[in-house]
């Protein structure tokens, strides 16, 4: 594949190698499979009238809560990994571009984005 | 009611409760509820697991070819959502293990609980004629202190001591659920931390709720504003973390435990590995007086050559001691003078000392040797010496053969070399009666009975 790269250029991309990270990282998906949202709650029937078991389920259900808000936001800023990737990968041996303005093309589809954390 | 204070891990006392109370309470805990929450983390930390190991394997694939700022820039993105991820897993662990210990403490507080339904309630235990006992606790609000004779069980106190154990777990438990920090920033952060108390935690949960360092959990850390000397960690303020004791550990009910029960953590005999602890009246290989240096110099009580083990010193950090030959034993790193060193001259004459001798003629071999050094021929099975300076060791001694004394029976055998050194030391001599001779033959006695010898074959 001809590639035009400035004499500078440090960056060797291989295409073949994007396409792979690209597929691993979209194997990364599918997390929220764990849908611990569903399953909330410790139901402790006639011993949550004393206060021990009814603190635990009430702090387990919001150590639950919290981490079925983190995994929601793991999975949003998976999927944008993948996605760049794979975006970056078609680009890439479409436009026969240089390996730079790929891994530029990743890096933005990949920028932080401050609403994935709030 | 019971006094609770917190999530209960204070002032837990079911005392005030009757053992129908404190029965419903034990069996009330649901098994079934406990397990699937256990699962519910076990889950998110084997789907999360997975993840951390694909993800780990791409950022390690595109690292050695993103050698570019924008290329640092995603790898770090990616590296921060790696620790994100390992965080998570790692607090899902933490949850399921308090979960567990939930469990473990649930199936033995129900054990006890039907060992003692298994048995006939009442004042007084059966078989017992004395007058029933006050009630063991305190009144209940509003009861005036009055308890009606036919509530009491002898049951009583050892179910409240089994549900005091049950729900302390679940307190201890709550206390210590862990949440997982919410973005990767805050998981950073977690890590820059390098503590490794727990986080109290900042965005949602419970009261309860604490978010632990990377390094797990650390128990009974007091919060401060300032690094703890020593330590150099910086702790969030204004929390206190109660101890957390090992699952089993502490049993409430006494040292014989309550019938159906073994109390768990209690084996005193089990030392942690490299925690140079060892069981009391136990001693390790090092310091087993002949496995030391070839079971040579003790000098003392003291094996030489070897650090103190028990205590985790080594001998780089120990004191110099003293050699076999007197003086201080070289410190580390200390070059040893040749003169100290053996070397391979002739031995003198007469044999090597005995390194194991402590006493015996000057300039012959040691009295006590070693059992092994008795019994290791000077020849090889090849034929080489087993001195290899070459000089001369004095030949080891056969067993004599001779001919059997008068009145001897059955096959004599040489005496070995150690009876003759315990027959001079015993000073004890076998001496004839009066009016009998020293010598074994026939003879007559004074009072005229005429003693004969014979010599006869066993069985003939």
């Amino acid at each position: 594949m001809g590639v035009e790269r400035p004499e500078d250029e440090r960056v060797a991309v291989d295409v073949d190698t994007l396409g792979d990270a690209a597929v691993e990282f979209r194997t990364l998906l599918g997390l929220t499979d764990w849908r611990g949202v569903d399953n909330v709650g410790l139901a402790f029937g006639d011993a949550a009238a004393f206060d021990p078991a009814h603190g635990l389920g009430d702090a387990h259900e919001a150590a639950l809560t919290l981490a079925w808000g983190v995994v929601r936001r793991m999975e949003t800023v998976n999927t944008r990994f993948a996605d760049g990737l794979t975006e970056a990968v078609e680009w890439y041996g479409m436009a026969d571009q240089h390996s730079g303005a790929a891994v530029r093309t990743a890096v933005e589809a990949m920028r932080p984005n401050p609403d994935d954390h709030g | 009611m019971g006094q609770f204070g917190g999530d209960g891990a204070e002032y837990l006392d079911f005392s005030s409760h009757t053992y129908e109370q404190l029965r419903a309470a034990v069996y009330g805990v649901s098994e079934e509820a406990v397990r699937v929450a256990g699962n519910e983390w076990a889950d998110l930390k084997r789907r999360v697991n997975e993840r951390v190991g694909t993800l780990h394997v791409a950022v390690s694939k595109l690292t050695p070819q993103w050698n570019s700022p924008a290329g640092e820039t995603a790898l770090d993105a990616m590296r921060a959502q790696l620790e994100w991820m390992t965080e998570l897993a790692r607090v899902a662990g933490l949850n399921e293990a308090r979960l567990d210990d939930v469990q473990t403490t649930r199936i033995e507080s129900v054990i006890a609980m039907r060992a003692l339904d298994s048995q006939p309630g009442g004042p007084v235990p059966p078989g017992t004629r004395s007058r029933p006992a006050p009630s063991p606790g305190p009144a209940p609000p509003g009861a005036g202190g009055w308890v009606h004779p036919a509530s009491l069980d002898w049951r009583q106190p050892q179910a409240v001591e089994i549900a005091n154990q049950l729900y302390g777990r679940l307190a201890i438990a709550a206390a210590s659920l862990a949440t997982p920090p919410s973005s990767p920033q805050e998981a950073v952060a977690l890590e820059d931390l390098s503590g490794t108390g727990p986080q109290r935690s900042q965005s949602g949960g419970s009261s309860g709720a604490i978010r632990f360092g990377p390094s797990g959990l650390a128990p009974g850390v007091t919060g401060s504003a300032v690094p703890s000397p020593g330590s150099g960690r910086p702790v969030l303020p204004g929390w206190q973390v109660p101890a957390i004791p090992a699952v089993g550990a502490g049993t409430p009910w006494g040292v014989g435990g309550l019938p159906g029960i073994a109390p768990g953590g209690s084996r005193k005999d089990m030392a942690i590995p490299g925690s140079g602890n060892r069981p009391a009246g136990t001693v390790s290989a090092a310091r087993k007086p002949g496995l030391v240096a070839g079971g040579r110099g003790v000098l003392g009580g003291r094996p030489v050559g070897i650090g103190t083990g028990s205590t985790g010193s080594t001998t780089a950090a120990a004191p110099p001691g003293r050699v076999i030959g007197g003086g201080l034993r070289p410190a580390p790193g200390t070059p040893i003078p040749p003169a100290t060193v053996p070397d391979a001259s002739p031995p003198p004459a007469g044999g090597v000392p005995a390194t194991g001798g402590t006493s015996g003629q000057p300039g012959g071999p040691g009295r006590m040797k070693p059992g092994y050094e008795r019994a290791e021929p000077d020849t090889f099975v090849d034929e080489r010496s087993r001195n290899p300076a070459g000089g001369k060791l004095p030949g080891s001694r056969e067993a004599t053969r001779f001919a059997p004394l008068p009145g001897m029976v059955g096959q004599q055998k040489a005496k070995p070399a150690m009876d003759d050194q315990q027959g001079t030391w015993s000073g004890s001599e076998t001496r004839s009666p009066e009016g009998f001779p020293e010598t074994l033959q026939s003879f007559t006695h004074r009072d005229g009975v005429t003693f004969e010898v014979r010599r006869s074959r066993r069985g003939g």
